[in-house]
């Protein structure tokens, strides 16, 4: 009987369902061994706390919103799809008397159905392992249903586009893998290549290109399991109370961009045309498109590898050979590009016009943002509009806290006023520090952050000479540098927490060094909570305030041996309200007078023998 | 009644259909039949649904066919690469028909399993392209189509089947006025079958005449004359063999032979050809002919 239902078919539908069936019983096995059984088998003989099992089932659905759906997502698509890879099954399907909103919509919806319904049984028998138990958890386990159901309505969505798109059986999944993670690669890149020629640019990537790379993102620790913990004041301690699911925002962005992927996907099929089965693209409309991002993305890619193959890093600051990559990189993508769309491994008979253009395009970007014609690396911030910055060495500071002081802005901006001035001569004094030796000198890289008051952040990183000659002159930028990185409000900053300790934020404390003059014996002191909290207040806090503590040398080896020497450092482990956790390292020389009393009433020694 | 009014379709650049026009009427059997490459299995894809044409009509009974659910559900389609998931049997195939074409029917199913004796627990993978054929054959009849379009039909059937099948199909036709369209090489059986034929050459359709019309047209003549041939002949092909000519001439059968009595000939027979001959002598004259290579 033909469905009442226009736009289902049902036994298209119960097809649909048949052909799934391995995939989605290996699934519910899958996680019924993963989460019920697990739970059953590791909680039932020991004891154990309710925000433990919370716990377990929460890192279940971190693991079963990321890997498990992005790979089931792809997997069901893929197997109720896979007729539109074929050309005899495409044209058995066409020829149906059924309409094509009829079959992507039944189709759709048994992937939905092979999606989902295994969830809810194993939400179901979750539910009952922890009833079983003695301390159900319907929250937790209605937490780890969601999360898995709105990350598999995106992953299997976004599998679905790539079905519609792709006409080649063996595609589809590259397709898949690439675009999951093509923002994210794709960023990196650009910001490494610019990075080599943009004078200022940071590295890392940009938050923004991870969010447009799930599964990225998902595993980067925003989603998932949050520890909810409450303070005892009787103890003077932290106690988890519950576990929570956090990320929802992004998850159902991500159930809502599925539900768009979905409805791209259906304007798409009813536009394809079958006869495009085994090409690479099937989407006519979307063929020039792929050639031009497959070659982008394989100058972007290969030029990249190619740098680094033939000229690793010595080749990172000169312009033309990273051109020369690029334009190389584009022209084995675009050979690749043209191969997969017209099926034949005589491209080179054909007009080359496409490559021309990615190769002007590539030549004028790089081109325009070595010139600096986007203003980049001139951009210096009106000191009105900063609410705060960040100074930071080595890193790019994500625990220090931002510094709201008008001082330490205003020097802030006067350093990078004066290292954006001089761009050419650092230029200069960086390059001639290539292939000399540690001792003769290296590059000290530092980062500025600043946030501004509209909410916009802006970050630059730069590289200061270090020799002998720049160490000693006072108006260098090392010294102009280290002269605002050891200033009181940096030290405070980048050292101590943003919210007022309490003994039980402290989750570790160590102090660790010799034990006499010598240098040679060594020792290690682990202080409790209350202890470490003493130290903390009355020591510690103390020397970072008045900068005896803190501070940061940049020193050159020499003869083996430097210039600076701390012999005891001490380890400061904390963990707030939020579970965020923080660690602070304190290098202790004799100059720090509260904490290298303290030290040495435990038998440290903070003088060495010279 | 279907009806192709200047089709054109081209894949990537390359004509496949050239302004197509093919029209087969109620309840006949037409044989689509032309060179390799000619657009036939391209025709019936338009025929059935699944290409959409760049430009021209398709329509069948004054509708058009793509998207087109309630004509689609008339038309029952054999492919020449059939289409058998490996693991399907003939009764999953079954039961999936039977949910998709309304007027699938369960007793003719049953009815025609003494013919075709197909196991229906055994998948599509175990069977040979014949006994996958036969099935196809077996579920095709019975969704009792308005339309039968077939593309190399018995291609891999042994001649026990093919006959048997043709007997069921021809029934079809007389008892319910069944339409059959059926692409074929085979053209010594078409002849057996077919009403209507259609001769295609480069996408477009070079002639399209019913059976006993396109054979009236052309005929085979051996004739002995010492004298020169008259004028108005049209001779397609002419060879010799002593003094024996054998003459292709295009024409009626009684001007042609009233024409040659003017050279007054020793001997003179006149004689229908096949199809097969008609193919080969009407695609010789659009140079698709046999060509004498010597290797």
């Amino acid at each position: 009987m033909i469905s009442r239902i226009s736009c289902f078919n049902r036994a298209i539908f119960r097809r649909s369902l048949r052909r799934t069936a391995p995939l989605w019983v290996v699934y519910l096995i899958f996680w019924v061994i993963a989460l019920p059984l697990q739970l059953l088998i590791g909680f039932s003989r020991v004891r154990y706390e309710v925000s433990d099992l919370q716990s377990a089932i929460l890192t279940a659905a971190q693991m079963g919103s990321s890997f498990v759906c992005f790979l089931y997502g792809a997997a069901c698509a893929w197997l109720i799809f896979y007729w539109l890879f074929r050309s005899r099954s495409a044209y058995f399907y066409a020829s149906l008397p059924v309409r094509r909103e009829t079959v992507f919509v039944t189709d759709y919806c048994a992937g939905l159905v092979v999606g989902l319904v295994p969830n809810v049984a194993v939400f179901l028998l979750s539910l009952g392992a922890t009833a079983m138990l003695g301390t159900p958890q319907p929250l937790a386990c209605l937490q780890w249903l969601g999360a898995n159901c709105l990350s598999f309505l995106f992953f299997y969505s976004f599998a679905v586009v790539c079905c519609m798109v792709i006409g080649q059986i063996a595609a589809m999944p590259l397709l898949y893998l690439v675009l999951n993670f093509a923002v994210y690669v794709l960023d990196y890149i650009v910001r490494g290549l610019l990075r080599t020629f943009v004078y200022g640019m940071p590295d890392g990537t940009d938050r923004l290109a991870m969010r447009f790379s799930p599964l990225v993102f998902l595993l980067d620790g925003d989603v998932g399991p949050k520890a909810v913990s409450v303070y005892d004041n009787a103890q003077s301690v932290y106690h988890t109370v519950s576990y929570g699911f956090t990320g929802w925002s992004y998850l159902l962005a991500l159930g809502g961009a599925g539900l768009l992927f979905a409805a791209a996907a259906f304007f798409l099929y009813r536009g394809r045309e079958m006869e495009r089965s085994g090409d690479v693209i099937a989407v006519r409309a979307l063929r020039p498109i792929f050639l031009y991002f497959f070659t982008v993305g394989c100058a972007l890619v290969l030029g990249d590898g190619i740098m680094y193959l033939i000229g690793g890093q010595t080749l990172t600051a000169n312009f033309f050979p990273v051109l020369f990559c690029l334009i190389l990189g584009a022209f084995l993508g675009y050979t690749a590009a043209q191969m997969m769309l017209q099926k034949t491994m005589r491209v080179f008979t054909h007009g080359w016009w496409d490559y021309l253009v990615v190769c002007l395009c590539l030549i004028l970007f790089f081109g325009a943002a070595r010139l600096d014609l986007f203003g980049y690396s001139r951009r210096v911030p009106d000191e009105s509009k900063v609410a705060s910055v960040t100074v930071s060495a080595y890193t790019s500071g994500t625990q220090d806290r931002p510094c709201t002081d008008a001082d330490a802005i205003r020097d802030t901006l006067a350093l990078h006023s004066y290292t954006v001035g001089h761009q050419l001569e650092i230029e200069r004094a960086l390059r001639a520090l290539d292939g000399s030796s540690y001792e003769d000198g290296y590059r000290q890289d530092f980062y500025l952050t600043y946030t501004l008051k509209d909410g916009g952040t802006l970050t630059r990183k730069y590289s200061a000479p270090v020799t002998p000659e720049t160490l000693g002159d006072p108006e260098s930028l090392i010294s102009r540098f280290t002269a605002l990185y050891n200033s009181p409000a940096a030290i405070l900053a980048r050292s101590t927490p943003d919210w007022e300790l309490r003994p039980a934020d402290i989750t570790y404390c160590s102090i660790n060094g010799p034990t006499d003059e010598t240098g040679v014996n060594f020792d290690t002191v682990n202080l409790g909570s209350s202890e470490a909290y003493d130290f903390y207040v009355n020591c510690l806090l103390p020397d970072l305030q008045n900068g005896s503590l803190g501070s940061t040398s940049f020193t050159i080896y020499q003869d083996g041996k430097a210039e600076t020497w701390y012999p005891v450092s001490v380890t400061l482990d904390l963990t707030d309200a939020f579970g965020r956790t923080f660690s602070y390292s304190y290098n202790v020389s004799a100059a720090a007078e509260k904490t290298a009393a303290y030290v040495e009433k435990l038998g440290f020694c903070t003088k060495l023998a010279q | 009644m279907i009806e192709v009014q200047n089709v054109t379709k081209s894949f990537d650049g390359v004509p496949a259909l050239n302004g197509l026009t093919l029209t087969v009427p109620q309840g006949a059997v037409y044989g689509l039949v032309g060179p390799n490459g000619a657009g036939k299995s391209t025709i019936i894809r338009h025929l059935t649904g699944i290409y959409r044409p760049d430009s021209g009509v398709v329509r069948v009974d004054g509708l058009p066919v793509y998207e087109n659910r309630a004509v689609k559900s008339r038309i029952a389609y054999i492919p020449d690469e059939l289409y058998c998931p490996g693991s399907t049997t003939v009764r999953d195939m079954m039961q999936f028909w039977r949910g998709i074409y309304p007027r699938f029917d369960d007793k003719r199913f049953e009815a025609l399993r003494d013919v075709f004796q197909l196991s229906e627990k055994q998948p599509f993978r175990r069977f040979s392209k014949g006994m996958q054929k036969q099935a196809m054959f077996w579920l095709a009849i019975c969704i009792k189509p308005d339309y039968l379009i077939l593309d190399e039909p018995v291609d891999g059937l042994d001649p026990v089947m093919r006959r048997q099948i043709w007997s069921l199909i021809l029934e079809d036709v007389t008892s319910c006025g069944t339409t059959v369209l059926v692409s074929s090489h085979n053209l010594r059986e078409l002849e057996d079958v077919c009403d209507h034929v259609g001769v295609m050459h480069h996408g477009a359709m070079l002639l399209e005449r019913s059976l006993e019309e396109l054979q009236d047209n052309i005929v085979k003549v051996q004739l002995v004359t010492e004298n020169p041939l008259p004028e108005g002949l049209n001779v397609l092909h002419s060879s010799m063999t002593g003094r024996i000519q054998t003459l292709i001439i295009r024409g009626r059968q009684h001007e042609i032979a009233d024409l040659l009595a003017q050279c007054h000939p020793m001997l003179c027979d006149l004689l229908p050809l096949s199809l097969e001959e008609v193919f080969i002598y009407e695609l010789g004259g659009v140079h698709y002919d046999i060509k004498n290579i010597v290797l």
